[in-house]
């Protein structure tokens, strides 16, 4: 019998715990369970049968540690073959008459991923791959991932199980006591993105006893389309007279598990100090319970590594900031792999507001799928918004979607065949809300019965990919009405029109006031229009003061802001923003014949640093504010920290005020490098993910003007040699915190030696000291920021 | 003796501002430095949790080193605090991937708040693992048992490789979200492993703060 079908009338019902019942049996602490399918395949094979006969219609290979970092491939392969036995043994010894399946079970691989941890996406998709095609080959009936606490893992193990077979999957994750993964995922951000990705039934296992893990079920019940699972703990463990015990009784489980099948759980079963008695408990109790029927919730949801955002309760805005679209310095960052100047456009925007961030990052001259997925990984470092895809390159497209973790927005397809075809494939495949333009191949309709048709050939096309009708967003697009005077007003009725239609809809307002004075009065008051008229989310840009104004109101006057908290958080930082940009105050040139900008600079007073600047700037020459006011305060500083009478937290500061003093004469040089020193090339050694001591050294190189090529943590020998050469950089800096980590440090020196013999090596980092570095053949051991920032002063005069 | 592994979760033990500014290597602050280092604090709390993972092991002595049942090791170091022991406490503290992130979202945009940061994280799980101890130091001293200073691979002779055994032994993954890497280091990166051993009888004279077992001569000391 087919599983899909089965459950679609029936509770299924799952095994109970293996790890407990083995160490009753003889399992040592330390010892691999899996290595006992080969040992003792009569001791699985009875527990899988127990379980059978205590009613499960599915049991789980004992195989949730076997994965490629745990065993080579030879005993990777006879394990899980062993276990697929020992599972189909069981079927064949148990007498009971329920239908019964044999799930491949996929465990987490116990590594954290990038940009934490050291293993990429891919790497992890393929570890998990390998296992899930021994097991698929061999066959079984369906694979189970399982216990998995963190989001991205999890995406991992569902891509790798897609893309190797079209078995049932089942995922389930274990929760932490604030009902969050432990990377801080919520249930209705594993919903989005579990369904996105087109997994049959999801749900929770492991945590805590039945009781606990309650509310996330409800959660799970509230938002998800498809069957719920619900494998929880038999309570908490405890120990009694030498023996560990878990504190809830097989009665009291059944019971608790047939309480939550009565609201909704379609599949159940138990996980850690669970047996077959517990199993035949929960059967009991539940046998009689008619299934409830499994509704689709038709949300339109995106999501991050931690949160969800729905359409459904207020309109969404999306910060387009991250786009070079008309922004030279946002382009020379991109041409530089500046990736930390991109970050800051994505927390400033997260800081005023937005729900969604926009990332589009196409410039003709870099390599574009390799730029949006490097973004991509970064960003979701350090914000934790959902991310819109934005690019018509359909490969980076793709390989963004791939590495996202979370279920993503899609900016965007359109009417035209070929835009369809190409983009509605990708967001089956990863899940995705796709952003639809109303044009196709002969342009934009000028009425809005013309974009809504098109809009009308969008759905159907993406219904025949099986994309619902909740994951498209239309943008009916915002026509410039200097051209068109009517172009505003057919713009607000599609709106409406698509909205009556029960499809969500959004715009990019700022189009309409092209060509006229005041834009922002004449974009925010169309925003106000067409909110009332149904928009669903708008992209824009959040330092428009008018946009946000116009938006906190409208919320406020239609009652979707309780309370009006967030009017009135806005309201107060208006107050605020306006009295501070009429008024930085400046500081007066104190100490020993500081000028202002040297004072702003030591004393690390951001604002001011930037405002001194700009009013330099309109009299003074920048390469001689640079000169006479920037570099002497910063050596002024660097001086006090190397006699120890000021510490690293005040150089940072300092170092940072004069950033934004930078940052201020760049904009005005325009991409004129006459400040740059030579390049520098600096990077955290192979195996090392540490990296704020780099940073800092970074931050301050980049004061005195060098042009620092920073490769980030974990870089192989090979990445940093072939940058070397490809710039052919005097020098470069290698980082390591951990003495595990030198020998990958000596082996990029060899390596720098032989293939760029000109090139100075500098290293540094907690467990380095001269001894180390003279061992591992460095030219200059610094024992901190300042110390490489004087190497390299060397190096660059010399 | 194998016991389960028990995963725990705490409050937020107090804040120990000398010790976050010790660790910024701040000896006299000034008060832009205790100034920043309060606004971070004030920021920090609502990104962290406090987590443990622990289980008790039988541990000898021997000619060789020590054999905690589920690893053994040559160390003469760990042997020395072991002396007195019959059990060890293997424990595995974190508090969380937030500071990770917030510690990457300020390197990109303010390095001096990402240095306070990371100095509040290692004050952060220090603070969480002194708790763990003082509340096993009650039970323990409540049987007429003792327990050790904490000691961790790293420390004197106990090699770092020690951990893969920890890690196989505690499952720190699943129980608490903490992985290794092939390099030994943990992620979230405010976490710390260490043995723990359960003395016999009450001795008064073991101070459960580190330095004051250690005669090294080191920036860090209290």
């Amino acid at each position: 019998m087919d599983i899909r079908g089965y459950i679609s009338n029936n509770i299924v019902y799952l095994d109970g715990g293996m790890g407990t019942l083995l160490q009753g049996r003889g399992l040592r602490p330390g010892e691999l369970p899996e290595r006992w399918n080969i040992s003792h395949p009569d001791i699985i094979t009875q527990i899988h049968a127990d379980y059978f006969d205590a009613g499960s219609n599915i049991v789980s290979t004992n195989t949730f540690g076997a994965n490629i970092l745990k065993y080579d491939i030879d005993e990777l392969t006879q394990i899980v073959h062993s276990a697929i036995d020992n599972a189909r043994s069981a079927i064949a010894l148990s007498t009971s008459p329920q239908p019964k399946w044999v799930a491949l079970d996929i465990g987490p691989i116990g590594r954290m991923l990038k940009p934490y941890g050291e293993v990429s996406f891919d790497e992890a998709v393929e570890i998990f791959a390998k296992t899930v095609r021994i097991g698929v080959e061999y066959g079984v009936d369906l694979v189970f991932v399982e216990t998995m606490n963190d989001s991205y893992e999890t995406k991992a193990a569902v891509v790798a199980v897609k893309e190797n077979c079209d078995l049932p999957l089942f995922v389930s994750n274990a929760y932490s006591d604030d009902d969050k993964l432990m990377t801080g995922a919520t249930p209705e951000a594993m919903v989005a993105m579990l369904e996105g990705l087109g997994v049959d039934a999801i749900g929770v296992n492991c945590s805590y006893g039945p009781t606990k893990t309650a509310k996330v079920i409800e959660e799970y019940l509230r938002y998800a389309s498809v069957p719920v699972i619900m494998k929880p703990n038999a309570g908490l463990p405890t120990v009694v007279g030498g023996e560990t015990i878990f504190d809830l009784s097989a009665e009291d489980f059944g019971r608790e598990v047939a309480r939550c099948v009565e609201a909704g759980v379609r599949i159940c079963g138990g996980c850690c100090g669970t047996t077959p008695e517990y199993v035949r408990r929960m059967v009991e109790c539940s046998e009689g319970i008619k299934p409830k029927a499994i509704c689709h919730k038709n949300r339109t949801v995106v999501s991050s590594y931690t949160h969800a955002v729905s359409l459904e309760d207020k309109p969404i805005l999306i910060g387009e900031r991250i786009n070079p679209t008309g922004k030279p310095r946002f382009k020379e960052a991109l041409r530089n792999a500046d990736i930390d100047y991109i970050l800051s456009e994505g927390i400033s925007q997260q800081d005023k507001g937005v729900h969604i961030l926009d990332v589009n990052v196409g410039l003709p001259e870099i390599d574009e799928a390799d730029m949006l997925e490097r973004v991509v990984s970064e960003l979701q470092g350090v914000v934790d918004l959902p991310l819109q895809i934005d690019t018509s390159n359909v490969l980076a497209m793709a390989r963004a979607l791939r590495i996202y973790n979370g279920k993503a927005m899609l900016n965007s397809v359109n009417g035209k065949q070929e835009s369809m075809d190409s983009i509605f494939p990708l967001a089956k495949k990863y899940g995705a809300v796709i952003i639809a333009l109303t044009l196709d191949e002969s342009g934009i309709p000028a009425t809005a019965e013309g974009r809504v048709e098109i809009a009308r050939k969008i759905l159907d096309n993406a219904s025949r990919w099986g994309i619902a009708k909740e994951d498209i967003v239309f943008d009916p697009l915002a026509m410039t009405v200097s051209a068109d005077s009517g172009a505003g007003v057919q713009t607000l009725r599609a709106v409406r029109m698509l909205r009556d239609m029960g499809c969500h809809v959004s715009l990019g307002v700022s189009n309409v006031s092209f060509g006229l004075p005041n834009r922002d009065l004449l974009n925010s008051t169309y925003f106000t229009m067409a909110l009332q008229e149904g928009l669903s989310m708008a992209i824009l840009n959040p330092n428009s003061i008018d946009m946000m104004r116009a938006y906190y109101a409208y919320t406020a006057l239609v009652g979707l802001d309780d309370n009006f908290s967030r009017y009135v958080d806005f309201a107060s930082t208006l107050a605020t923003t306006s009295t501070v940009a009429t008024k930085v105050e400046m500081p007066k040139a104190k100490d020993e014949g500081d000028t202002p900008l040297q004072y702003a600079i030591i004393k690390g007073l951001k604002d001011q640093a930037g405002s001194l600047t700009e009013s330099l700037l309109e009299s003074v020459p920048p390469l001689e504010i640079v000169n006479s006011h920037i570099i002497p305060a910063l050596d002024k500083v660097g001086q006090s920290f190397e006699k120890k009478t000021t510490y690293l937290p005040q150089l940072l500061m300092s170092a940072e005020a004069s950033q934004v003093a930078f940052e201020k004469i760049k904009c005005k040089m325009s991409g004129d490098n006459a400040i740059s020193k030579c390049t520098f090339v600096i990077a955290t050694v192979e195996g090392d993910i540490h990296d704020i001591g780099k940073n800092i050294v970074k931050l301050l190189l980049q004061n005195y003007g060098y042009n620092v090529i920073d490769l980030g943590k974990n870089v192989s020998p090979t990445t940093i040699v072939d940058t070397v050469v490809d710039t052919h950089a005097p020098i470069v800096g290698l980082s390591a915190l951990m003495t595990t980590t030198v020998p990958s440090m000596q082996e990029t020196i060899r390596l720098l030696r032989d293939r760029a013999p000109w090139c100075k090596v500098v290293v540094g980092g907690a467990v380095l000291t001269q001894e180390y570095a003279d061992k591992i053949g460095a030219d200059k051991y610094a024992k901190d920021a300042m110390a490489t920032v004087r190497y390299a002063e060397q190096i660059n005069e010399g | 003796m194998i016991s389960p592994v028990f995963v725990k979760t705490y409050d937020a033990p107090s804040y120990d501002e000398r010790e976050i500014l010790r660790y910024i290597g701040e000896t006299s602050p000034n008060s832009e430095t205790v100034e920043l280092v309060r606004s971070c604090i004030a920021e920090v709390e609502a990104h962290l949790s406090y987590k443990v993972c622990y289980a008790v092991y039988d541990a000898q002595v021997t000619p060789d080193g020590v054999d905690m049942t589920f690893a053994k090791t040559k160390s003469t170091s760990l042997a020395k605090t072991l002396a007195d022991s019959d059990r060890v406490i293997l424990v595995v503290a974190s508090v969380g991937i937030g500071i990770d992130r917030l510690v990457k979202k300020y390197l990109s945009i303010s390095a001096s708040r990402a240095l306070v940061m990371q100095a509040i994280g290692a004050e952060r799980v220090e603070s969480l693992l002194d708790a763990f101890c003082i509340e096993m130091r009650e039970k323990y001293r409540g049987l007429g048992q003792d327990i050790t200073t904490r000691y961790s691979p790293g420390y004197g002779d106990l090699p770092l490789q020690l951990q893969r055994e920890i890690f196989d032994a505690l499952d720190c993954p699943k129980r608490i979200g903490v992985s290794l890497s092939d390099s030994m280091m943990m992620t979230p990166t405010k976490s710390v492993s260490a043995i723990i051993g359960i003395s016999r009888s009450i001795c008064s004279d073991v101070s459960l703060d580190k330095c004051k077992n250690c005669n090294k001569d080191c920036q860090y000391r209290r």
